[in-house]
């Protein structure tokens, strides 16, 4: 028999490395115009997401400082200058301080309201899709009422009960945007799980003698996670809209807890006429490129993860040259090609 | 529980296991399964008004009354069409397809009337193999998971290096080795023989008494079924296995099984061992599967009398034998209904000059009155026709076709208002009767229904004469 240390073996990644394994094989492979998206998707939502990480230390001013640290207050109104990047606005902050300042608040909402969008609709819609029955109509049926309410209204509606219980204008913001989402979730997440669960294997996981949770846990989830990182990049994507849209109304973020770009735009309407166009431009400018950034990463994602979309890469057959020795043949390649 | 500890030393002492089992059922005069009249049916999703209302539609029989010893140690080949049922039955074995009725006895306790925590503890010692080793592989587990699950799943062991050395050794044993080269893979990237295998390394891991293999090898290309099919074969004398081999294919079951029970509609026509099944088969539809084996001889042209239409409906079986729609032997006990004079009649339409038809088709009335399974049908005449006229009809569709089996069923035609009655012969449904070395239910076989001219004038009849037209 086999000696004791033959049987070690080195350390595995665990599910979450395999997992990733899974979906990074596939980007690594992508080729031609998915791959474009992807990687400038990547670049912009990189961008931003630094620019929240490093936000104090890129912002020159803090997003409700109006005055200089001698108590001088800045100018109102101030076009771009060198002391003012992008200006100032009518209530003396700088432009440029507040779009850093609130591509951090972006960053944190939308995070939150996608982990607690999948924390809820992740394991409701496994069950519901797993178990069926009377009680995936009735999940089914709620989630729908849900969906069916117009989003902006729902999360209005949401942060305005909240805004009593909540101190933090964040978490307010991001259970109401997880709640606009939640639905979208359950409902990719459950319609999976049902044809996830007719799949033989799961017969066969029966057939073992597993438990229905072991089934879920082990043979289901893995199979149905995989179109999560694109809805939940796409979602990402429209909350940045239905936070700016909640700020512009003015239930989202307090002016005083942190600066927030839909606010922003809603100070500066007023400066549109006058012709103060930098107060608006620059926050729209921020609002339009995370989204695109976004949107563009979970497009890509989806077209290098979904196998139905995804082009079948085949490797070019290399023959030996007959002209050339074979250690040329290599190299030589590509101008064969290109000649023929 | 008691089996645990022992389980937990199994795989060293597996090719030594039939011995070392001190279960009662260990000696091979007591089956190991038995199947007692069992039955599976599934409900029919009726329309939306019948569920609104929660009227019942129908059942379709997938199962309908089978009885079957399996010995341990014992190779039982269950042959059938498609649609026959044979892969509801091996599901019905292992309680994944709730019973209808009857019983199905493993190991002195009966499978059907079980509870699933019960069944799960079971599912130690009862093991499927399906027939698409790709689908009933979970794509995203590789290997070493995939076949180290049972283990987990039952407890037996958690410790990684103990599920690794099983694992290989399970993958030695059903041949994938060096097992390094598979542990890491992911399922997609073995070929079918090598996902089959695996799939058997699962199912083996457990060390299982009973293995369900529901067509493990009709997948698999022409040179590595042999291959499976030998290490199946080798597997079940090292590891004392006891095989329910469910195919389509008489070829393998041939070569592969102890008994073979031919199944048609849900129940078993014919039962016994390949040697007697394949020399002389005595069920005509045993024969017709026979006949359906492609020749490898192209010069020979033998002709096949191959049964005609489909597999019938399992919601309504035909009456009496439920082959007899398809059967050229059938005779008048078979059961012949309404539904066969419909087949008939627009069996001859098919045939016949438009104008005939047009003439024939307007002297019977609606067709679905005599789309019923009932051994007694009015045939309505049609617009400005008589029960009488229908009478004629009716004979001269006999008269142009006296020798085809449906006339042995017709008891009496007669004319009435509106309609001609026929009635037909009493339904007599067979049942298994012991007959040489095999078991057969056919009335051909029945000295008590007394056939036409006896079993042997009736195997070269008719149905033969017009095979050979």
């Amino acid at each position: 028999m086999a000696a004791p240390d033959d049987s070690r073996v080195p350390r595995r990644p665990g599910l979450l490395g395999r997992q990733f394994r899974r979906v990074s094989g596939p980007i690594k492979e992508s080729r031609g115009l998915p791959r474009v998206v992807l990687w400038i998707g990547t670049a912009i939502t990189g961008m931003w997401v630094l620019v929240a990480i490093f936000a104090p230390w890129i912002a020159p001013y803090g997003y409700a400082q109006y005055q200089t640290a001698a108590g001088e207050r800045f100018p109102k109104h101030l076009p771009p200058n060198m002391d003012h990047l992008l200006g100032t606005t009518v209530q003396s902050t700088d432009v440029f301080s507040r779009i850093i300042w609130g591509a951090r608040t972006e960053v944190e909402v939308v995070i939150l309201a996608v982990l607690f969008s999948l924390a809820i609709g992740l394991p409701v819609g496994l069950i519901s899709g797993f178990k069926g029955g009377w009680l995936d109509r009735v999940l089914v049926l709620i989630m729908d009422a849900l969906f069916a309410f117009p989003y902006l209204l729902l999360a209005i509606v949401i942060a305005f009960l909240l805004s009593d219980v909540l101190a933090s204008g964040v978490l307010t913001a991001a259970i109401a945007i997880s709640v606009v989402y939640v639905p979208q979730y359950f409902r990719v997440v459950r319609n999976h799980t049902i044809s996830v669960r007719e799949e033989p294997f799961v017969e066969a996981a029966r057939a073992m003698g597993a438990r229905p949770r072991w089934i879920v846990t082990k043979y289901v989830f893995a199979n149905v996670v995989q179109s999560v990182p694109v809805v939940a990049t796409l979602n990402a994507a429209d909350s940045i809209l239905t936070l700016a849209g909640l700020g512009f109304l003015g239930y989202g973020i307090q002016p005083t807890q942190g600066a927030e770009w839909g606010y922003d735009l809603q100070r500066a309407i007023a400066d549109a006429g006058a012709g103060i166009w930098w107060t608006g431009l620059f926050p729209g400018i921020a609002i339009v490129s995370l989204v695109t950034g976004l949107t563009l990463l979970g497009e890509g994602l989806n077209d290098v993860l979904n196998p139905l979309l995804r082009p079948r890469r085949t490797e070019p057959v290399k023959f030996p040259d007959k002209q050339d020795d074979g250690a040329e043949t290599g190299r030589t390649q590509p101008e064969q090609r290109g000649k023929s | 529980m008691s089996t645990k500890p022992d389980r937990s030393t199994k795989p060293e002492a597996a090719p030594a296991q039939p011995a070392a089992t001190g279960r009662p059922d260990g000696d091979t005069s007591t089956p190991l399964l038995k199947l007692d009249e069992l039955k599976t049916y599934f409900p029919l999703r009726g329309t939306f008004l019948d569920r609104l209302i929660g009227r019942e539609s129908g059942w379709i029989k997938a199962v309908d009354g089978v009885s079957l010893d399996v010995k341990r140690g014992e190779v039982v080949g269950i042959v059938g069409e498609s649609g026959s049922g044979k892969s509801t039955l091996g599901r019905t074995l292992l309680g994944l397809a709730p019973a209808t009725s009857g019983a199905v006895t493993f190991d002195s306790r009966n499978v059907a009337a079980l509870k699933e925590p019960q069944l799960r503890q079971l599912r130690l010692r009862m093991q499927l193999v399906f027939q698409d080793p790709h689908a009933s592989l979970n794509p995203a587990m590789d290997l070493r998971t995939a076949i180290a699950d049972p283990l987990k799943i039952h407890g037996i062991t958690h410790d990684p290096d103990d599920l690794d050395r099983r694992v290989r050794e399970v993958l030695e044993v059903v041949g994938l080795s060096p097992p390094e080269r598979f542990l890491d893979n992911y399922p997609g990237e073995l070929s079918g023989g090598q996902k089959q295998r695996a799939v058997l390394a699962r199912a083996l891991i457990l060390n299982p008494d009973l293995l369900v293999l529901d067509e493990p090898v009709s997948m698999l290309d022409m040179s590595v079924r042999a291959k499976i099919l030998s290490l199946l074969g080798r597997l079940k004398d090292e590891l004392g296995l006891t095989y329910v081999y469910i195919t389509h294919d008489l070829a393998t079951a041939k070569f592969f099984c102890d008994r073979i029970a031919i199944m048609y509609l849900g129940r078993v026509v014919e039962t016994g061992p390949p040697s007697a099944i394949y020399d002389d088969p005595k069920h005509p539809y045993t024969k017709a599967l026979l006949r359906a084996i492609p020749d490898p001889d192209p010069s020979r042209h033998v002709p096949r009398d191959l049964p005609r239409g489909e597999v019938p409906d399992a919601v309504n079986p035909p009456l009496g034998c439920a082959f007899h729609p398809r059967c050229s032997m059938a005779y008048g006990p078979c059961g012949w209904e309404g539904r066969d004079l419909r087949e008939l009649l627009e069996r001859r339409w098919t045939r016949i000059p438009e104008e005939q038809y047009e003439r024939e088709r307007a002297v019977i009335g609606e067709l679905a009155r005599i789309d019923m399974p009932a051994s007694r049908v009015e045939v309505p005449a049609g617009k400005g026709y008589q029960g009488g006229d229908v009478v004629e009809l009716l004979e001269t569709v006999r008269a142009d076709a006296p020798n085809d089996p449906f006339w042995h069923g017709v008891h009496a035609i007669q004319a009435e208002d509106g309609h001609a009655r026929v009635d037909f012969n009493t339904p007599h449904d067979p049942v298994l009767k012991q007959q040489g070395r095999v078991q057969v239910a056919c009335h051909l076989w029945d000295p008590e229904l007394a056939p036409r001219d006896g079993p042997a004038a009736a195997s070269g009849g008719d149905g033969r004469d017009r095979a050979q037209q």
